[in-house]
Formats: C-alpha cells, structure tokens, sequence
C-alpha cells in the first residue's frame, strides 16, 4: 500500500509536469507575434485577397480564441491525434516517426560513450590522485567543457571532408538494420562530439565520488589491510560510487535531448531538434507542441529511471556493506 | 563496468539499439532511402544540395524559392521567361491579344502527356486557372491574372481569357509556377494537392521534410529525353557542410548564396552564378513625417554609396540596380538622379528641403529575412551621416517585421522583394490603382498609376520601353524608394555535371536539368 | 567582538570572523582557485580592452591587402578573408560574449535566488508551486525558451541575455533552495524566530551571507555556459546582429573559411575555451573555498 501510494504520487506529478508544460509552451507561442499564415508566407501575404487570407485563417485556426485552440489539441492528443503540420501540411506523427529514431539513436551513442570515455577515466584518475592518469582525466574533463560542440563538429567535417573525401552523414540516412556499418559511420561523428560534454561531466562526478569513498574509512582500513586491491575497487568503490554516476547521467541525457541541435544541424541528421527550430521559426504550433510533449516526457522518464536504478543499486551494496 | 551490472546494461542496451533500429530502419525505409537506393540502380542520379527544405508540394501554394524551383521541375506552364528574361512558348505555342488587349487567345501544344498518363487538353488548362482563381486556394500570384474574368476552352487545343480591362502584363504573369497546369481530374479529385502530377520532365517520387525531395526522370517529356535517371533535392542545413558534401563527393552540386563558402571550394569544381530576380531597396513611408518632403528623400538617395552598400553586405557579389533589376526593361541608369553618391546635390536637396542642418529617421531591418539587412543598414548610416542625416536602425524579429511592413507602421524598411522582367507585374502591386500592396508601398500618384497602365495597356515594344522609362524616372525621380542592389546566386558543381546553366527565373532556375549529363 | 545587544544571532564569534575572511585564501590557495582567478582576470582585461576600442587595429577595419594572412608579428592572429586582424576581433568579441554572460547571470541569479529563498523559506504552498514551476520549465528544453524569445524579442545584446538566462533560472531556484532550507531548521534561525525577529532580518543577516557561497560558485558555472550557449545562438543565427560580433558570431564566420584559413576558427575558439575554462576553475575554487574542510588548513 505504500508502494502503491508511491507510484500513484510520482504518476501524478509526472501527468502536472508534462500538463504544465505543455501549458507553458503553449502560452509562449501564442504571446510571440505573427502566426503561421505570416511565417508561411512571409510579406508575400501582402498579395492576397480578403477572401485568400480568411480561407487560410481558417485552414490555419488562426482566430479562434486561445483556450479553445488549447483544449482541441489536449483533446486531440488524447485520441491519439498529433495534428497535421502547418508548414509542410503533412501528418505530424509522420514527421516525429521520421525524426525521432533519430535523434533516440544520436542521443544513445552520445550517453554511451559519454559513460564509457566519461566513468572509465573519472574512476582510473580517481583511483591514481595526483599521477599523471588523473592530469589526463583533468585535461578531458576540462576540454569537453569548455571546447564548444560545433567548434570540434565543424573541424571535424571540414578535416575529413576536404582531407579524405568522407563525409557519411550527408548521403541519405540508412537505417540500423538496412546497413548497419554506414548508420554507424554516420552516427558516430556527431554523437562523439555530443559525447565529449557529457563525458567531462560524468568523469568530474566518477572522479569525485570514487575520492570521497576511497577516503572513508571502511576503503582505507580494508586497503591498508591488504585486500585484494582489483576486487576491492569494483565491488565497493566503483559500487559506491555508482549512484552519483548515474545521477549525473541522467541529468545529461536530460538537456541532451535538447541539446542535439547544433550537431544535427552540422551533421545533416533530420533529427527532433533541428525540427523544433523550424517549427518554432515557422510558428508550426502542432509540431511544436508535440516535440515538447516528447522532451518533457523523456526528460521525466529519465529521472524516473535514474531514481529506480538508484534504488536497485543501493540496497545491494548497503547488504554488502561497510 | 563489469559482472552483473555489465552484462545486463549490454543486454539492455543492446535491446534498445535493436528496438530503435527497427524503428528507423521502418520508417526511412518507406522514405526517400529505398527510392534512392533504386536509382542508384537505375541510372544517373544527380544530388542536390540546399540549405533550405521544399516546404510545400502543391504549386498554387507556394511561395519560398527553392519551392519554386523544385516544382517548376514537375510542372510548366503556359508561357515561360528565358535566359534572357524574354517571353517564350512553353505549353502554349502561340497566342494573340485582340480586342483592344481584352482578350488573351493562346494555341495549347498537342500531345503533351501528365505524369499519370493523360494527354493535356484546354480542359486541363481552364481548370488549372479556375484553381489559382479560387479564394480557398489562396494563390499568391492569383493576382497576375486579376483582371481575367473568364477562362474558356475553345476546342480542346485553344484556350480564351477575358480580360476586365486591357492587361498585357497577363501573358507575362502565365510564367509563373503558381499558375503551372494541371490534370481537371487530378484536381476534381483533391489529389493534386498530395501528390504532384505535372507535365515537366522530371516525376514525383518521393518527399521526406526537411531531409529529401526526389524526382526521376519523365520518360514522356515532350521537351526530349531526359538523361538523368533522377534528381534529389537534398536538404543540409548549413553551407559550410553544402560545401563539405560536395568535396566528399556525397552531392554532386551545391546551390549557395555565401560567398564566403564559395570562395573557400577548391577551383577544380564548377562555379556557376547568376543575379536572382530579386532586390534589396530601403523602402519609404513617404505619405506622413519628414519623409513626405521630396527633398528630404532626394538627399537620401543622393548621400547613399550604392557600391559601398554592395561591397560591404555581399562583398560584391551582385550588382547596383535600380526599380527593375533584370530584363529589357531594366533600369537604366539605375536612378534618374544621383546614380553615384553625389554629396554635394545630397546637400543641395537638404537646402531645398528646408533641412539643412540634417534629420533623423528610423529605418528597420529583419537578419532573419535577410540576413546580409543589418549589414547594409550600417553602411547606409554611416554614409548618410557624412551630411548630417541621422538613421537610427532597429532589427526585429521575422514575425514583427513581417507585421509592421504589412501594416506601413515604419518610416523605412530594408527590404528584399521579388522582381520580374515586366514592371508592371513589379509595381502594379504596389502603386496601381487598388494595389494591394499600397500600405507597404507608402506612396502613391496618379502619374506613377497613369504610367502602370499605359506599359500594360500597351502591346508594342516601343510604346512599352517609353512607358516603362517614363515609370522608372518617376520612380527614382522622386525618390519614392531607395533602391540598393540584387545579388547573386551561387551553383557550384563536379566537373563530370555537364550541360547545366543556372537561370535567373525562378519556376526555371533549375530546368537545364533537363538536358544535363552526369559523366 | 562582543556587543552590547543580547541578541544571540548577533554575537559575532572569533569562528566567525574566521570563516569570513578565510575564503579568499583559501580560493587561492586552492590550485584551480588560483588557476581561475588569473584567467578570469585577463579575459575580463582583455574584453574591457575590446569594449574601451583598445585593439591593436579597429576590429572591423577591412585591409584587402592582407586578406587571408597566417600568425605574423603584425597581425598575431592572422586576418580574415576581409583583411581585419584576428586578435582585434577576439578582444571585441571577448567584450560583447562577457557583456551577454553577465547579464544572463544577473537575469538567472536575481530571478532564481529570489525564487529559491522563498521557495525555501516561506510557506509550504509557496514552496510546492514553485517547485513545481521549476520542474515544468525543467522539462523543457531550454533551446525552446531561448528560440521563443529571441523571436519575440528580436535580436540584441539584451534580448540574447534573456533569451540564455531565463534557461537557468530553474537551476539557480534548486541550488538555493536546499540550502536555505536546511538553515531555516538551524539553531539561530530558530531561535531568531522565537524571538520574535523579522523575516527580513533574517533573510538579510543570517540566510543571504551563508548561501552567498553557493551563489557564489553557480554564478560562475553560470557565466561559463552563457558564453557557450551564445555561442550556440549566434551559430543558429539567432545572436546579436551586426556591427556586435561575439565570439559566435566569429566562430560561426570562421567555420567557412576554416579549410583554407584555421587561424580564423582558432583564434575565437580559443578565446570561448580560455574564458569557459577560467570561470569553470574560478567555481571550483569557489566550491573548494566554501569546503569547510580546505579552509581550516
């Protein structure tokens, strides 16, 4: 019954997160200026007809007092309706089913090897203080901080375009499981790029955590004690540390799905975040409000599965103990 | 990360990739990669790349450029502007006005077929025309055929518009995509709108937004055989990886407007460029505040460094003009007074003005439409201020700009409008009698609607020239604008792209597709 | 120091004393501390530089005779395809990324410390709509905000700042709210309480100077992103338009002629990493300064 309390309370407050949200946004566009027929046609609306422009008021809602336009979306949403794209006049399901693997794919092999490149040296720096692994680790951590991603995207593109004629990410984009070698080669690039944040992130919190643990007292009397050191360190100190990595990377995985534009935008991948720039640009309102249904809804899911995993994690090592 | 929590993270991780594998591979698959994948197969595919994405596929709707483009491949219409921006038959072999330039008579082409097979017929065309006629439509260029009254076949291979008054600037307004002719039955049953069928050389295959619009060729074309087997409208959103596609040889041509990108593209590819039909003018509000004494607006145009302006927002690359940038009937000199910066006659019409010490005004710009605006403000500036014309400049939003140039709420706007050989078309819009555009334009005369009307009531060359220099006298004369420059527009190939030129018109910029060869 | 009042909160202890005058040693002796506060200084040198027109040549003043010129003495890092020197534009550029930090900081700082003292302090309705506030603007991309308002705003030094800052304004709220609410439950917050102390008094005396740490090190992680997320803006074509360039801007020009010409991405380039870097040090010795553990040596 308390489980069930628990889980019934985060539901709701994931369900006010993502209404607020919506809600928020919603009310951001509607204050902007202009709408979709002036985005769509620019000073060319100058040119039509009374008659022209109230058919395409009408095409657009544009006119209809503001909280019916919300609640017919909330409404439509609901049934399972996205809505049609004002911009492109094509379903805007189809447009999130075109874009969204995407920018999932990016942003999984970006956190992957942002925890791979990110744990792997925080923990090897961590555990050699002072020595050169952990000046190395220093040196990533701050670079992938401060070295702005469309810096190290556009060197990269310009290097081995110009260099070796290779650029895979500009032909058309090939499913994982059409052909699984290029969707990797046209993946990695940008999402090595997006991984070098994360990583500088991720190896700050290894590093630091495994420090603190390696200074409590359980690590320093069993090492002084001449435990077997390689044992040791996986099963208590990197355990220990765990929950603060994960943690941290879901607060990554969080902005990163936010944060995939500029990489798409280098990298030529038709991904969500790229659409969401158009879309807001175009005052495409279904698009938008759609994209920020999907983020808040990842972005929820993450904390909601950083909490869960931190909670598997822990108890078990608590068993083990100190 | 290894032991229990590494296995079952690679376990799971490896569940996740699979699962958006198979998402994506399901959903591009049904996209524009099988489609290229079989022209590959096929034959000569040439890729495209561009910055910006076909936004719209139903050509009486359109209005960005590269839509223009894309579908002015699918699609003709009745009478088409070349190279040269001269009036040729394109589904219309010939045509006659009579009845005083009432009546606009044009002989269709026979044995043109559409894309899904059916031959063309004044059937096709009258309901082509209705369509761009009809409000719920809402063409933008509806407006060229303003006057037409009436469209009627006249046997299956003749086609009569009436006319509510002489209009020749009609014939000239056909040329545009917006008005490109359609199947009746296409149309009759609300297909056209989804899925292009026209009469171009290249077909419909597929189109992905934001990513890829794919064409192959027209095996029925009644302009010859196409040797492309097809062409794909690639989107990559920055020039700079345009530029890296085509050197890793992933595109085989670059459409560009950056010189800087230009520039930076090793000179073994092909470097094409030609001045697109548009130009940049600081428009006027010339009915209220200082800028409603001519004089105030000689001086402007007179201080303004036209070169400099180019110089400074496009590097060059482009040319001063003035009221009609391109054509026969292009303005020449550029202004009737101060074609160079003349500080000394700027000072004279300040005196004449009552305004010597100077004055001050507000110009605005959008760098989201345009984005070279605020560079061209700048210089304008600092040149006006060399004899005491202040010019505040105000930058705003696409959105905010695009309302207030609508509503005239502006003293001067950096603008960039569409042009086009014939100047009625250019300005009727703008100074005629209920132009639609008369707010924006700020200013409006009897002379300037008298000299409209006489250039598009009238059919021969010579009275046409007269009437149009007349038109563009009057025009620079009073100062009703500033008119600046029209700058290029970039197409940079592999050299094995053979028998392509870039035209300045837009339904056609990219026609010469039609007879290019991929080596 | 004793005074004559018998309030207790106002008893200033030699710990005290201690404590607040001890942070600045301990920022440098603190080897990222130290590290900071040197670059921090000379980026702030060399933006006033930019902003005061103290370049070794006008930063826009185009010279076609040396367009497209390497690292030499006269132009230490090499032109531009329009002739202007490098280094003269960086130093500008410097200025206006600065300018557009510190305003997005103070936007983000002031809103969110302001949001997070009453979310910590005052009432628990209070708190719950706040916190919920925050979650919701959590959840949404914070590329969305600043789109959204750099389109209904325009374009500007002022409008890009907004644009960036309103981004952090969650973050600033979490950061101070757990410690103001760990110092409402401590002993002479409680017992200024009982004796009948006005809130503001409180908040002014005992809460404000003891988060000032934590402030403190978020304001500078705050002003290295604003430089990276200006950056970003500009890249998109959404920053400041012409004549202000900022580091984006030129690094967003710079990626056109950087196959030919590398000296004109890395010039910019390095001044963004320079700057991130040195307030990214500067918080951590800030964090290092407010450890009660690195203090006391």
């Amino acid at each position: 019954m308390n489980l069930l309390q628990t889980i019934a309370r985060r539901v709701f407050s994931i369900l006010i997160t993502l209404f607020g949200a919506s809600v928020i946004v919603f009310v951001i566009l509607r204050v902007l200026p202009g709408n979709a027929v002036t985005a769509s046609l620019g000073t060319s609306e100058g040119l039509l007809t009374k008659a022209q422009v109230a058919a395409l008021d009408q095409y657009y809602g544009v006119g209809q007092p503001a909280l019916q336009q919300y609640f017919s979306w909330l409404h439509a949403v609901l049934s399972g309706n996205l809505g049609v794209s004002l911009t492109y006049r094509q379903p805007v399901s189809y447009m999130l089913g075109n874009t969204l693997p995407i920018t999932l794919e990016l942003s999984f092999f970006a956190i992957v090897l942002g925890i791979v490149i990110g744990a792997g040296l925080g923990l090897w720096s961590g555990l050699h203080p002072g020595r050169w692994p952990d000046a190395l680790g220093q040196s990533v951590s701050v670079l992938g901080l401060s070295v702005p991603a469309l810096v190290i995207g556009e060197v990269l593109v310009t290097w081995f375009s110009r260099q070796f004629h290779y650029f895979p990410s500009s032909a058309n984009s090939v499913g994982f499981f059409t052909d699984p070698w290029v969707n990797f080669q046209q993946i990695i690039f940008p999402a090595f790029v997006l991984s070098l944040g994360i990583a500088a992130a991720i190896l700050r919190t290894t590093r630091g955590a495994v420090l603190e643990v390696t200074n409590l007292n359980f690590a320093r009397t069993a090492l002084g004690k001449g435990v077997n050191r390689r044992s040791f360190v996986w099963r208590h100190i990197f355990l220990n540390s765990l929950t603060a990595v994960v943690t941290m990377s879901g607060i990554q995985l969080g902005y990163l799905l936010g944060g995939t534009v500029i990489v798409e935008n280098i990298y030529v991948l038709n991904g969500m975040g790229r659409l969401m720039i158009t879309s807001i640009l175009n005052k495409d309102f279904p698009v938008v409000q759609s994209i920020t249904l999907v983020f808040a809804a990842g972005f929820v899911i993450v904390n909601m599965l950083v909490d869960v995993l931190n909670a598997v994690i822990d108890p078990r090592i608590r068993k083990r103990g100190a | 990360m290894k032991r229990t929590i590494g296995v079952r993270g690679l376990a799971s991780a490896a569940l996740v990739v699979s699962t958006i594998g198979a998402f994506s591979s399901n959903v591009l698959e049904s996209g524009s990669a099988s489609a290229s994948v079989k022209a590959h197969a096929m034959g000569s595919t040439l890729v495209i790349g561009t910055v910006n994405s076909v936004q719209k596929i139903d050509p009486d709707v359109v209005t960005n450029f590269l839509d223009f483009e894309a579908l002015g491949l699918i699609y003709n219409t009745l009478v088409q502007e070349n190279s040269k921006l001269q009036i040729v038959p394109d589904l219309a072999t010939s045509w006659a006005f009579s009845n005083g330039n009432k009546k606009l008579t044009l002989q269709l082409r026979s044995g043109v077929k559409f894309d899904d097979g059916s031959t063309m017929t004044s059937a096709d065309v009258v309901a082509s025309l209705q369509r761009a006629q009809a409000a719920k439509t809402a063409d933008p260029s509806a407006s060229f055929i303003g006057s037409v009254t009436n469209v009627a076949a006249s046997g299956p291979n003749t086609v009569v518009l009436t006319m509510s008054h002489p209009d020749v600037s009609v014939l000239e307004g056909l040329a545009t995509v917006n008005l490109a002719i359609m199947p009746a039955k296409a149309i009759n049953s609300g297909t056209i709108a989804k899925t292009p069928d026209g009469t171009g050389p290249f077909e419909y295959v597929s189109y992905v937004p934001s990513t890829s619009f794919t064409l192959k060729a027209n095996p029925n074309f009644w302009g010859g055989k196409v040797s492309l087997s097809s062409v794909e409208l690639k989107t990559i959103p920055t020039e700079q990886s345009i530029s890296a596609a085509l050197q890793a040889g992933t595109i085989q041509m670059a459409l560009l407007s950056q010189p800087t990108v230009v520039s930076t593209i090793p000179q073994s590819y092909t470097f094409q460029h030609v001045m697109d039909l548009s130009y940049r003018a600081l428009q006027l509000q010339d009915k209220k505040g200082v800028l409603s004494n001519v004089n105030a607006r000689r001086a402007i145009a007179c201080a303004t460094n036209r070169n400099q302006i180019l110089q400074d927002s496009v590097f060059g690359d482009g040319k001063v003009v003035g009221p009609v940038p391109l054509g026969p009937y292009a303005t020449n000199p550029v202004s009737a007074i101060c074609p160079t910066q003349n500080l000394a006659q700027a000072r004279k019409y300040l005196k004449a003005a009552g305004l010597s010490k100077g004055f001050t005004f507000t110009a605005i710009t959008s760098t989201d439409l345009d984005s070279t605006s605020a560079a061209q403000a700048i210089a304008m500036q600092s040149e006006l201020a060399r004899v005491g014309i202040k010019m505040n400049i105000q930058n705003l939003a696409a959105n905010a700009y695009i309302q207030d140039w609508l509503k005239g709420d502006f003293q001067a706007a950096f603008a960039e409008n569409g042009a086009d050989p014939d100047p009625y078309i250019m300005y009727g819009r703008y100074f005629g009698k209920g132009a639609g555009l008369a707010v924006p334009a700020g200013y409006s005369s009897a002379s300037l609607q008298k000299e409209l009307l006489a250039g598009d009531e009238n059919s021969t060359a010579a009275g046409q020239k007269a009437a149009w220099q007349k038109l563009n006298n009057d025009l620079t004369g009073n100062a009703v604008w500033i008119w600046l420059f029209d700058s290029y527009d970039f197409a940079v190939m592999s050299p094995n792209v053979k028998g392509f030129t870039l035209s300045p018109v837009n339904t056609t910029q990219l026609s010469s597709l039609a007879n290019t060869t991929l080596k | 120091m004793t005074t004559t009042s018998l309030d207790p909160a106002d008893q200033v202890t030699p710990e005290d004393v201690v404590r607040h005058r001890g942070w600045l040693g301990a920022l440098w002796r603190s080897g990222s501390g130290r590290a900071g506060v040197i670059i921090v200084t000379v980026t702030v040198l060399a933006g006033l530089a930019g902003i005061w027109n103290l370049t070794p040549y006008a930063p826009d003043g185009q010279d076609p005779s040396t367009v497209l010129k390497g690292i030499s003495f006269a132009h230490i890092m090499g032109t531009d395809q329009f002739g202007r020197d490098v280094f003269s534009g960086v130093l500008q550029g410097i200025g206006v990324s600065l300018e557009i930090a510190v305003l997005t900081t103070l936007i983000a700082g002031v809103v969110g410390t302001v949001g997070g003292v009453a979310a910590g302090f005052l009432g628990k309705w209070t708190s719950a709509v706040i916190m919920r506030l925050t979650d919701m603007m959590f959840a949404i991309p914070a590329v969305l905000f600043s789109l959204a308002i750099v389109t209904a705003l325009g374009q500007g030094i002022v409008d890009t700042s907004i644009a960036i800052g309103v981004g952090w304004i969650p973050i600033y709220v979490r950061v101070v709210r757990t410690p103001v609410l760990a110092l409402r439950e401590s002993d002479f917050v409680r017992a200024g309480r009982v004796l009948g102390f006005s809130r503001l008094r409180l908040l002014s005396r005992h809460i404000l100077p003891n988060i000032a740490g934590v402030i403190a090190v978020q304001t500078s992680l705050t002003l290295a992103w604003a430089i990276l997320a200006e950056a970003g803006l500009s890249y998109l074509g959404l920053g400041p338009p012409p004549p202000t360039l900022s580091l984006g801007d030129m690094v967003n020009n710079a990626s056109a002629t950087a196959g030919v010409a590398w000296w004109t991405l890395a010039g910019p380039s390095l001044a963004i990493v320079v700057a991130v870097i040195g307030f990214n040090f500067l918080g951590d010795g800030l964090r290092d300064a407010a450890d009660p553990r690195t203090r006391t040596r």
